[in-house]
């Protein structure tokens, strides 16, 4: 007997499916993609073409149910070659957050990799918290100045602390105090400006112009910092 | 030898048969039925789904969902004799998933009386 199969099936390598495909499971793991060679290479690869945005969607629940607790139980777990690198729930800021290796895992892989970098921008930035000492990289900052000006400085916020304002000044002078204008705008690009010691693991930071001698400051607008953090 | 000329003049040469083919277009339901008669003359057929419920076969009984050969969509099946031996000259029944399941059979059959000789 001979006959034929409706639809394009994938049956071999090279097969092409045209179709979308939907894995209806209860499965712990519905799909694996397993590679047996040395080489390096990206795994999962999502082409565009005549589309102008993709998107990778991690639902909690059918969607249709507009249910908005985006972040209560979605996971992205990141995992060396012999050990967990990071595991937690998916932020709506998206800086993935900071997770102390589980005990066991291996200590050479803590020791390479216990290092993230990230990017926070906003206005002001009075956000982001560190489990261990930050190494800004890079950032980019606006702001306009106060009737006195003054210099720009990096601003680390210990809220544990009991500072007059919180802010507490850092060692990190951005850029060297200029004339006073009054209501200047003032932006730049800072690369490589060094490290800052976080104790508080609730510690935030800042890019903040500021007046001479004073914290009280004008928090920057259409800000960046890139930093890496280390865990303690 | 006379020379050979046509596909019927191949298949008396080869086979010392002739054939004939009949078509059979109709409908399955959710009820089996027969879809051929018994018939020790047909050698071959060709079936296919073109409804869009599934089609399920199977010989001298009543198939079902899980008792048959199942044709999906837009499937065929075929049998030859000599593939499939006596399978083509059985009583085949049908049943379909769903009501007024249209199908296409193809029978090929063997013309009695005398045949030519070679």
């Amino acid at each position: 007997m001979r006959g034929s199969l409706s639809g394009a099936y994938v049956r071999k390598s090279g097969d092409t499916m045209t179709g979308a495909l939907t894995i209806a499971t209860t499965a712990a793991q519905p799909l694996i993609i397993n590679r047996s060679d040395a080489s390096d290479g990206r795994h999962l690869v999502f082409q565009r073409g005549g589309i102008t945005q993709a998107e990778i969607a991690i639902l909690n629940a059918e969607p249709k149910l507009r249910i908005r607790d985006s972040g209560a139980n979605e996971r992205l777990t990141l995992r060396a070659d012999t050990g967990l690198l990071g595991t937690g729930k998916i932020p709506l800021s998206l800086i993935f957050p900071m997770v102390q290796p589980a005990a066991g895992e291996n200590a050479g892989v803590v020791a390479i990799l216990a290092a993230e970098t990230a990017i926070c921008t906003g206005n002001g930035l009075p956000a982001g918290t560190a489990v261990g000492d930050i190494i800004l990289i890079a950032a980019r900052y606006k702001y306009t100045k106060g009737a006195t000006g003054g210099a720009t400085r990096l601003w680390i916020k210990d809220v544990a602390g009991a500072g007059s304002y919180d802010w507490l000044e850092s060692a990190l002078t951005l850029e060297a105090q200029k004339t006073d204008v009054a209501n200047e705008v003032v932006s730049g690009t800072i690369f490589s400006i060094g490290r800052v010691l976080v104790a508080d693991s609730a510690a935030q930071w800042s890019l903040r112009g500021t007046s001479a001698g004073s914290n009280s400051s004008v928090a920057a607008t259409d800000a960046q910092i890139m930093y890496r953090v280390f865990r303690a | 030898m006379a020379r050979i000329s046509t596909l019927r003049e191949l298949l008396r040469e080869e086979h010392g048969v002739d054939t004939v083919e009949v078509e059979t277009s109709a409908q399955a339901g959710v009820a089996a039925s027969t879809l051929m008669r018994q018939n020790g003359n047909r050698i071959g057929w060709v079936l296919a789904n073109l409804s869009a419920s599934n089609l399920y076969l199977r010989p001298n009984r009543a198939p079902s969902a899980t008792v048959g050969i199942p044709l999906a969509p837009g499937e065929w099946r075929s049998m030859i004799y000599h593939e499939d031996f006596s399978l083509p000259g059985l009583e085949w029944q049908i049943i379909a998933s769903g009501a007024a399941a249209d199908y296409y059979l193809l029978e090929l059959i063997l013309l009695g009386g005398d045949r030519p000789t070679p």
